[in-house]
């Protein structure tokens, strides 16, 4: 537009840099949230399970991904499951280099329907789709997802 | 029942950085314009209600919908903000010129991206605080490489093909008009790069820009009384996913199957190959307009045809023909509207050459960014 010929030199337009206090909440577990957390402080895995349709799931939810009926109960599973993806992680936000790549992996369990997100601790060159991992929880829980410190492969 | 078409366009920015004007001289500009190719509507009298698709935290200000009226000239006018990317908005608008209650609808959208300093921080906190964040990953689009990784293991796709659309798309961005970042790269050149987040590299994410856009959205009998070049909006449909990455299949992309399978009946398009000249898609993350092309069905062997260059310019299936937002850089909101944009262009043969003269129909996607399930689909035709 035609006023933008006026400015001569970008340092003539003020910048005001604010920082604001935003990231601090109470999140909510509810119920089934709190009682898998639960579990998992007492070194568990569980699943949620809907009533109505039979689908067990991951992470719970007070009502059903499938079928929208209302969920109340939690299921103990072995904790085994398999990598469906991963990926590694070589550099950061800030594109530093990381000194140890991080894997990330969605961990996915025979017959339920979701899964975790979580770390696995292995050789990146040797991680693959499919290979079967188990949880190794911290020794101080707090009732987290990082109560699981990371998954690692099943010999 | 009314058809919506669209009257005019403009836009300001589409730069790494816009340091000269604040969003809202940017978003005034945008519109000035607009409402210029509109064919000189006055928006104090000429338009009924005005859309605009933004997010708080992108703009550092919460209830933003406060703030969108004055630099549009919708002081005292019905003022609609959707949370999400602009395409949303567009359905928005052709929803209500649909109804016949609303004869022009302005849709506006922005982002300003150079103004975020804090940008690994919001991201993080779009993802669920009780069972994905405290995992607090170094990088935070580890998760959209877990969705790369899934579609391009199970759909054998390697990282040639990728590098391959990436390379293409940053060269046709040299013809198009709003492309910072369109560059002459060669796939070797792709190879060499490290991966960032496996097994996605820094090529393969768009550098953000800065940019406003406003269109005005009519009914086509109203729009002939302001000018005879308008774009008719055929068809345009929305699908939102699950919110958690971990409910989806990853493989593919349901949105957009879902969408298509939608837009395609209101446009009665029974053969998309074929009736569709131009795909504008959203490749803001290169692996998405690959699940794109699969979900649309436009191809059987993705990574086959990406190797022969049929989504090239010259091939039969052109994808961003003038460069997308790997070229123009990534928008946030106002993405939708730059495919829109294009397409517009394209359609009324101000944008390219002879090449797309007869083409008909244009398809656009866009995606919420960064990981949104939420997709939207369009398609302009002349
Ligand atoms: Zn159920």
């Amino acid at each position: 537009m035609s006023y933008m010929r006026r400015i001569s030199s970008l340092d003539k337009i003020y910048h005001f840099k604010t920082e604001m206090e935003i990231n601090a909440y109470h999140y909510t577990a509810g119920p089934i949230g709190t009682r898998w957390l639960e579990a998992l402080k007492n070194g568990e895995l569980k699943v949620a399970k809907c009533n109505k349709c039979g689908t067990r799931f991951l992470p719970p939810k007070l009502y059903c991904p499938k079928c929208f009926s209302e969920v109340s109960e939690l299921e103990s599973i072995s904790g085994e499951g398999y990598i469906d993806t991963y990926s590694v992680i070589y550099y950061n936000d800030s594109g530093e280099r990381m000194s140890e790549p991080v894997i990330i992996a969605l961990i996915r369990f025979e017959g339920i329907y979701g899964g975790i997100i979580h770390r696995v601790k292995t050789d990146p060159k040797k991680i693959r789709i499919g290979m079967r991992v188990k949880p190794v929880f911290r020794r101080d829980k707090k009732g987290s997802i990082d109560d699981i410190e990371y998954f690692q492969p099943i010999e | 029942m009314s058809q919506p078409v669209v009257l005019g366009i403009g836009y300001s920015g589409f730069q790494p950085s816009t340091s000269h004007y604040n969003i809202r001289e940017m978003i005034y500009e945008a519109a000035a314009k607009a409402y210029e190719d509109a064919g000189g509507i006055d928006p104090g009298s000429d338009v009924d209600a005005f859309v605009s698709c933004q997010e708080d935290f992108w703009e550092g200000i919460s209830i933003n919908d406060e703030f969108v009226p004055d630099q549009l000239g919708a002081v005292l006018k019905p003022v609609y903000t959707i949370s999400g990317d602009s395409l949303q908005c567009v359905l928005s608008a052709y929803s209500m010129i649909r109804s016949g209650a609303f004869d022009i609808v302005v849709v506006e959208s922005h982002g300003k991206p150079s103004e975020i300093l804090t940008m690994r921080d919001i991201i993080l906190m779009s993802y669920d605080p009780i069972y994905i964040r405290p995992l607090n990953p170094e990088n935070v689009f580890v998760f959209n490489a877990l969705e790369a990784k899934a579609f391009m293991e199970y759909n054998k796709i390697d990282r040639e093909a990728l590098g391959r659309y990436v390379i293409s798309s940053l060269r046709k961005g040299l013809r198009g008009r709003r492309n910072p970042y369109a560059s002459i790269k060669n796939v070797e050149a792709y190879l060499e790069e490290e991966y960032v987040v496996e097994p996605l590299t820094k090529l393969d994410f768009a550098p953000y820009s800065d940019a406003a856009v406003v269109v005005v959205i009519a009914s086509e009998d109203v729009a002939k009384k302001f000018s005879d070049e308008y774009i008719k909006i055929s068809g345009v449909w929305s699908v939102s996913g699950t919110s958690s990455i971990v409910y989806d299949d990853l493989r593919e992309d349901t949105m957009t199957k879902i969408a298509a399978r939608k837009v395609f009946d209101m446009t009665g398009i029974k053969d998309p190959v074929r009736e569709i000249g131009v795909f504008e898609i959203d490749e803001r993350i290169s692996h998405v307009p690959l699940m794109v092309i699969k979900a649309l069905r436009l191809s059987e062997d993705v990574n086959r045809d990406l190797m022969m260059g049929r989504f090239d310019e010259e091939g039969d299936l052109p994808v961003n023909p003038f460069g997308g937002a790997l070229s123009e850089g990534n928008v946030l909101e106002a993405h939708g509207l730059a495919r829109l944009v294009n397409a517009y262009e394209i359609l009324k043969g101000s944008l390219g050459s002879r090449r797309y003269s007869d083409v008909e129909k244009i398809l656009i996607h866009s995606r919420r960014w960064p990981s949104s399930r939420t997709t939207t689909l369009a398609i302009l035709s002349r």
